[in-house]
C-alpha cells in the first residue's frame, strides 16, 4: 500500500488493474444485462417495465458510494495530506456526477409507467437531486480555483460538509412529507425481490462497480500523469503518446 | 473586550459604507411584498404560504448579504494581516459573524412576522415565525460563511455561491419552515424545534473554530 | 527564523528549489531579482500565507509583521481606527501617544481623521508602516515597502527599518531597485 502512495510507482503498477477491471466490468454488465432485460419473466404487478430496476439500483448505490469515499478522501487529505487522496477526488468526482445522473434519469423513466409522473419529492429522489448539485458544486469549485492545493481543500471540507449534510435532508424530507402529504410510494413494500431477479442485479452491481473502479484507476492514472508532467519518469510516457 | 472591538469595527464598516449594506434587507421586505401580494387572491390558507415565502426569502437574502462578507477585507488586504495573527483569528471570525447576523438576521427576524402581522396573520401564528427565525436565521449565517469563505477572492460571487450553498440550507428551511406549519395546525412541534436547535449548536460550534484555516487558506492564490 | 529546502513551482515554471534561508535577530535580508522571480511568493510563503510545494519553514515568533502589495488597512475606515484595529489584533490597547508620535513623524497628523480611502497612495503606505509600528512585530517581511512614497518617506522608512534592526528586531525586504542597505545580507533570486 506505501509503495502505490508514491505517484511513479501508482501509475506504473496499476496498468494492467485498469484492462482487467475494464473487461471484467462489461463482461459482467453485459451478461448482467441481457439476463435481466431479455431473460427473465416480466414482474408480476409492472411488467417490463421494472427491468430498469437493472440499470437503477446498481447506479444509485453506486452515485452514493462514491459521494461517501469523496468525504472518507477528503478527511484523509485533510489529516495526512497524502497527495493521492487528492488524486482520487479529483478523479471520482466526474464519475461520481455521471453515475448520479444516470440514477436520477432512470429512476424517471421507471417513475412514469409506475407511479404515472416522472417526478415525485420523495426523499429518496429529494436526497438524489442534492447528491448531484453537490457533485456539481465540487466539479465547479474545482474548475475556479486556480491553485491545486488550495482547491483540494476547499474540495474537502465542502464534501465532508455534504457527507454530514445529506442524511439529515434525507430525513428532514421524510419528516416533511409526512406532514404534508401520506407516504404514498413505497418501492419495495410489498415486493420482494424473488431470487430469480437477485442474480442478474447482484451481477450488475457488482460489475458496475467493478467498472466504476476502473474508470476512477484510469482517471486517476491520467491526472498522476499530468500533474508530474516534469519529472523524468514521465518522460517516456508522454513521448509515446505523442508517437 | 477585544472581541467587543473587532465587532464595532465591523459595524462601523457596515455603516459607513452606507446603502449598500442595508440592499438585502430592502430585498427582503420587498420580495416578501411582491410573494405576499401575488399569492393573496390564489391560496386558501394565507398564513402557512407566508411563512414558507419568509423563509425562503430569507435564504436568498442571505446569498445576496454574504457575498460581501470577506470581500472588502479581502480587497484591502487587512484580511491578509488577521490571518497572520493566529490568536486573534477566531474572535475576529466570531465578530464578523456576529457582526452580520446583526445587520441581517435581527432584522428579518423582526421584519418577518412583522410583515406576517400587517398581511393578518395572528400573533401567535407571527411569534411561532420570529421563534423559528431567531434560531434559523444565525445557522443560515453559519453556513452561508464557511461556504462563502471557500470562494475568497476568486473573483466570482453570487451565482456560485447559489449552487453551492442552497443544498446545506434545505435542513434548516425545512425544519425551521415545518415548525411553523405543525403550530398552524396545532400539532405538536417539539422534536422539530430540537432539530433546529440542533442544527443551530452544531454549526456555531463548528464552523468559527473551521473559519480561521480556511481563510488563511483562502489567501493562497 | 529558518527556511530549509523549500520547492516552490507554481504551474509548470520553476521558482526555486532548494532553497535556504535563515534570518537572525539584527538582520536586514534583501530580496532581489527580475519581476516575476518568485520575491513576492516568496515572501508570503514565509509569512505563512501560501504553502510551498516542499520544505520546511520553522518560525520561532509569531506573529510577524506583512506588509505585502495590498495596503492592509481598511478603506472606509479613518487612519487612527485602523491603528486601533491592528493594536486590537495583537492584544493590547492602542497607546495613544505613541500613535500620536508616529502620526506626527510621517505627517499624517492632520489626516488621522479622515478616511483611508480620501488620502493619497503614498499616504495609505506610511499608515500601513504605521500599523507595522504599532504592532511591536520582531519580523518584518515588507514586499516592495518604498513603492508610492515620496523621498523623504523612503529615507524615513530606511531609517526605521535600520532602527527596527539594531534594537533586535529583523527585517526581510523584496525589492526590485538597487540596494539601500550597506550591511544588508542580499539574496539574488533568478528565473531558473
Amino acid at each position: 500500500m506505501h509503495r502505490l502512495a508514491s505517484p511513479q510507482h501508482f501509475f506504473l503498477d496499476t496498468k494492467m488493474w485498469v484492462v482487467w477491471l475494464y473487461v471484467v466490468g462489461i463482461i459482467g454488465l453485459l451478461v448482467g444485462s441481457i439476463w435481466g432485460l431479455a431473460f427473465v419473466p416480466p414482474e408480476r404487478f409492472q411488467g417490463d417495465s421494472f427491468r430498469i430496476i437493472f440499470v437503477h439500483v446498481p447506479v444509485a448505490i453506486f452515485a452514493q458510494i462514491v459521494y461517501i469515499s469523496l468525504a472518507i478522501a477528503g478527511g484523509v487529505h485533510l489529516v495526512w495530506k497524502l497527495r493521492m487522496a487528492d488524486v482520487y477526488m479529483a478523479a471520482a468526482t466526474p464519475v461520481g456526477f455521471w453515475l448520479t445522473a444516470l440514477a436520477l434519469g432512470s429512476g424517471m423513466m421507471w417513475g412514469i409507467p409506475t407511479w404515472g409522473t416522472p417526478w415525485e419529492w420523495d426523499a429518496r429522489i429529494v436526497s438524489t437531486f442534492f447528491l448531484l448539485i453537490l457533485f456539481l458544486g465540487l466539479i465547479v469549485l474545482r474548475q475556479v480555483i486556480p491553485n491545486p492545493a488550495r482547491a483540494t481543500t476547499a474540495l474537502s471540507i465542502l464534501a465532508i460538509v455534504g457527507a454530514i449534510n445529506i442524511p439529515i435532508i434525507k430525513y428532514s424530507v421524510v419528516w416533511f412529507n409526512t406532514l404534508h402529504q401520506p407516504a404514498s410510494i413505497e418501492l419495495f413494500g410489498d415486493i420482494s425481490i424473488h431470487t430469480i431477479y437477485r442474480i442478474p442485479l447482484f451481477t450488475n452491481i457488482a460489475s458496475v462497480f467493478i467498472l466504476t473502479a476502473g474508470i476512477i484507476l484510469a482517471n486517476m492514472r491520467y491526472l498522476t500523469i499530468e500533474r508530474n508532467a516534469s519529472k523524468t519518469w514521465v518522460q517516456p510516457w508522454i513521448q509515446g503518446r505523442d508517437q | 473586550m477585544r472581541l467587543w472591538l473587532l465587532y464595532r469595527r465591523e459595524l462601523l464598516i457596515e455603516i459607513r459604507s452606507g446603502v449598500e449594506s442595508f440592499i438585502p434587507i430592502v430585498f427582503f421586505i420587498l420580495v416578501v411584498g411582491i410573494f405576499s401580494f401575488v399569492l393573496n387572491e390564489v391560496v386558501s390558507n394565507e398564513s402557512k404560504v407566508l411563512v414558507s415565502v419568509v423563509w425562503i426569502t430569507t435564504l436568498f437574502t442571505s446569498i445576496l448579504s454574504l457575498d460581501n462578507l470577506f470581500k472588502r477585507d479581502h480587497t484591502d488586504g487587512t484580511l491578509a494581516v488577521a490571518v497572520l495573527h493566529s490568536d486573534a483569528v477566531i474572535a475576529l471570525v466570531v465578530a464578523k459573524l456576529f457582526g452580520h447576523w446583526t445587520l441581517t438576521g435581527i432584522p428579518i427576524t423582526i421584519l418577518g412576522p412583522l410583515i406576517g402581522l400587517m398581511s393578518g396573520m395572528q400573533f401567535e401564528h407571527a411569534a411561532m415565525l420570529g421563534l423559528t427565525l431567531l434560531i434559523g436565521t444565525p445557522t443560515i449565517t453559519m453556513l452561508g460563511a464557511l461556504v462563502t469563505a471557500l470562494l475568497v477572492g476568486l473573483g466570482r460571487g453570487g451565482e456560485l455561491l447559489t449552487i453551492l450553498i442552497l443544498p446545506m440550507y434545505i435542513p434548516i428551511l425545512l425544519f425551521g419552515m415545518g415548525v411553523c406549519h405543525l403550530y398552524i395546525d396545532s400539532a405538536p412541534y417539539t422534536s422539530e424545534l430540537l432539530w433546529c436547535l440542533a442544527l443551530l449548536t452544531g454549526t456555531i460550534t463548528a464552523i468559527p473554530l473551521a473559519l480561521g484555516p480556511v481563510l488563511k487558506l483562502s489567501q493562497d492564490s | 527564523m529558518t527556511v530549509t529546502d523549500l520547492h516552490c513551482q507554481p504551474g509548470s515554471q520553476e521558482l526555486f528549489n532548494g532553497l535556504c534561508l535563515s534570518i537572525v535577530a539584527g538582520e536586514v535580508c534583501e530580496l532581489r531579482g527580475p519581476n516575476g522571480c518568485g520575491k513576492s511568493t516568496l515572501l508570503r510563503i514565509m509569512a505563512g500565507l501560501q504553502q510551498p510545494d516542499n520544505g520546511k519553514i520553522t518560525r520561532f515568533i509569531e506573529p510577524l509583521g506583512y506588509l505585502g502589495h495590498k495596503f492592509g488597512v481598511s478603506s472606509i475606515l479613518t487612519v487612527r481606527e485602523n491603528l486601533q484595529w491592528t493594536s486590537t489584533l495583537c492584544g493590547n490597547r492602542l497607546d495613544s501617544h505613541r500613535a500620536r508620535e508616529f502620526l506626527e513623524k510621517f505627517q499624517l497628523l492632520s489626516a488621522a481623521n479622515k478616511s483611508i480611502q480620501e488620502l493619497s497612495a503614498g499616504q495609505k503606505r506610511r499608515c500601513s508602516v504605521i500599523c507595522l509600528l504599532i504592532g511591536n512585530y520582531k519580523l518584518w517581511l515588507l514586499d516592495e515597502p518604498f513603492s508610492s512614497l515620496d523621498s523623504s518617506g523612503e529615507e524615513l522608512v530606511r531609517e526605521l527599518i535600520q532602527d527596527h534592526c539594531r534594537n533586535g528586531g529583523s527585517t526581510v525586504i523584496a525589492s526590485h531597485s538597487e540596494s539601500r542597505f550597506a550591511n544588508a545580507n542580499q539574496v539574488e533570486l533568478g528565473i531558473s
